[in-house]
């Protein structure tokens, strides 16, 4: 059992960290040699819920209009975004699709699972952050041990959190390593393979678009901020992957009969 | 000034116009009134569009947390407006005792959402008049004039196409055809919808009702009117509503404040326990 397409979304995943720690990750270090990959430049703004949104629905952010996870102190919803989404696409064309953890709105959004994850996605402990790593693997595993699916994407959201707060210490590879296991577990399951972030990760005030501000309302000091440099890993992947509406295209085609 | 009153009165021929073609298209027709400012403006429509007698049912669903102020302004003009009055409510919601105290999410679903299921099925309604406007909430602000809802009640864009040819789309779109600046609206949406929500008053704004309710004079629940430097700005559910500073105590004095305040409508709703939760999260991180 098996999905004939993997897709797995790594929030806030950089190459910065990746390779100057190569040899401490032994998953990314082989899919480095055995796999397509590159560093996407992002040409929208480095915002997770527009950025997550245009990747699965192949649309710019003016045209989704999903700009904020909360619009007027209200949580926006799937319902809040008027667009068809590629697990709906490919559902109307009896495409067997699951999705899980889709950072796109908070808490993210699940498609034909029935999930409810540690940390709601904005996991700002670190019993929350492995309880995400944990759970959201040992379903995906679950799942694709149990079922042939057409499709399959699933997301971790952690390391963008962790990287918020601890930018430039050494929790934040501890947890690349845990993505890391987490990336050797998933990938046998998939035929062919699509790893991405939606934006890549610096330090604060070194990237072009500042989308958070330094303290938060709470008092914190953040560490790290977004930067426009995304991750993407291919494998069996025939489409050119350029930004982030390219996902969408390239799952596309792979289906295109 | 009379460019003003021209504009009013701009909205106001629009919204009538989507009342009485309403009326026309659709043999049961119900308007639902919350009681709060957009649904009474809507209500005084109606009474302008069918010169003083509403010829549908009036819906209020009463999930029996509302203020005591709305309640006795419903019974008041009820009879004052000679309205054919159905309240809606669900009383499985009582037996099984859903409270907002316990899950505000749950309450909303049974006390609202599923007492006007009940409704709908009971009286078959085929359309139902609402008072939303499209600068409430994002999502308000995709919604159309004549807007279908299928049997899970769920808002329809499009449906799959049958009978597809080489080169089709795989689905029909079923709301792209609203001509709206020519006054054509799409009425038909076939057997596979539940009924059909009427918006007559999306394009107007929240200073617009509060102006034209100046304009008209038209009586609004006391809630509105600060009392002790405080007022409410939407009103529901007394444990779901909470007043927001200011010293508007009559219109038009709400209409000068609303020319320059910054803060959102809706701020005072409550949220769920859960949502609560997550919006520390996303403030802590910066997101808010």
């Amino acid at each position: 059992m098996s999905a004939k397409l993997l897709v797995i979304g790594i929030d806030a995943a950089t190459w910065t960290v990746i390779d100057k720690n190569i040899d401490s990750l032994p998953t990314f270090k082989k899919l480095k040699k055995e796999a397509k990959n590159k560093a996407l430049i992002l040409d929208q703004k480095p915002y997770s819920a527009p950025c997550w949104t245009s990747m699965f629905t192949g649309l710019k952010e003016e045209e989704h209009k999903h700009h904020e996870f909360v619009v007027d102190n209200i949580l926006q919803t799937r319902e809040d975004i008027n667009a068809n989404f590629i697990w709906d696409i490919l559902t109307r064309r009896k495409k067997k699709v699951k999705a899980l953890n889709i950072p796109f709105i908070v808490p993210p959004y699940n498609f034909n699972i029935d999930f409810k994850v540690p940390g709601a996605g904005v996991g700002t402990t670190t019993k929350e952050w492995n309880g995400e790593i944990k759970e959201v693997t040992k379903k995906s595993v679950e799942i694709l041990r149990k079922e042939d699916l057409d499709l399959f994407i699933v997301c971790y959201t952690i390391l963008d959190k962790i990287q918020h707060l601890h930018w430039g210490e050494e929790i934040v590879l501890e947890y690349y390593k845990k993505i890391d296991s987490a990336i050797r577990e998933l990938t046998p399951h998939g035929e062919k393979l699509i790893i991405i972030s939606d934006h890549g990760f610096c330090s604060f005030g070194e990237a072009r678009v500042q989308t958070l501000p330094r303290k938060t309302k709470t008092g914190k000091e953040l560490k790290g901020d977004h930067h426009e440099e995304a991750i993407l890993i291919t494998k069996g992947i025939n489409t050119n992957i350029n930004n982030l509406r390219d996902v969408f295209k390239a799952i596309k085609n792979e289906f295109r009969n | 000034m009379n460019s003003e009153i021209n504009h009013l009165r701009e909205l106001e021929n629009k919204s009538i116009y989507i009342i009485r073609e309403a009326h026309k298209k659709f043999k049961k027709v119900g308007v639902l009134w919350s009681i709060g400012k957009d649904s009474t403006t809507l209500l005084w429509l109606c009474k302008k569009a069918f010169y003083g007698k509403i010829p549908f049912k009036v819906i209020h669903i009463d999930t029996g947390y509302k203020f005591k102020e709305i309640y006795e302004f419903r019974n008041k003009y009820t009879k004052e407006w000679d309205l054919d009055l159905v309240i809606a409510k669900n009383e499985d919601a009582d037996k099984k005792g859903i409270t907002p105290e316990k899950d505000h999410f749950e309450c909303c679903n049974a006390r609202k959402t599923e007492a006007l299921k009940q409704c709908i099925k009971k009286h078959d309604f085929e359309a139902l008049l609402l008072g939303i406007r499209r600068d409430e909430h994002g999502i308000r602000d995709k919604e159309r004039y004549f807007s279908p809802r299928d049997k899970q009640f769920k808002w329809n864009i499009v449906k799959e196409k049958q009978n597809k040819q080489e080169g089709d789309s795989d689905f029909i779109a079923m709301q792209d055809t609203e001509f709206d600046a020519w006054g054509i609206y799409a009425t038909d949406f076939g057997p596979e919808n539940n009924h059909v929500r009427i918006h007559p008053m999306l394009h107007w704004t929240e200073l617009e009702i509060w102006k034209y309710i100046q304009k008209e004079n038209i009586p609004m629940v006391s809630l509105y009117l600060a009392k002790n430097k405080k007022r409410y700005r939407s009103i529901g559910c007394e444990c779901c509503c909470k007043p927001v500073d200011s010293e508007s105590d009559d219109i038009n004095k709400i209409v000068e404040e609303l020319k320059t305040t910054k803060i959102s409508e809706r701020t005072g709703r409550v949220q769920n326990k859960e949502n609560h939760d997550i919006m520390q999260k996303l403030r802590h991180l910066g997101y808010m």
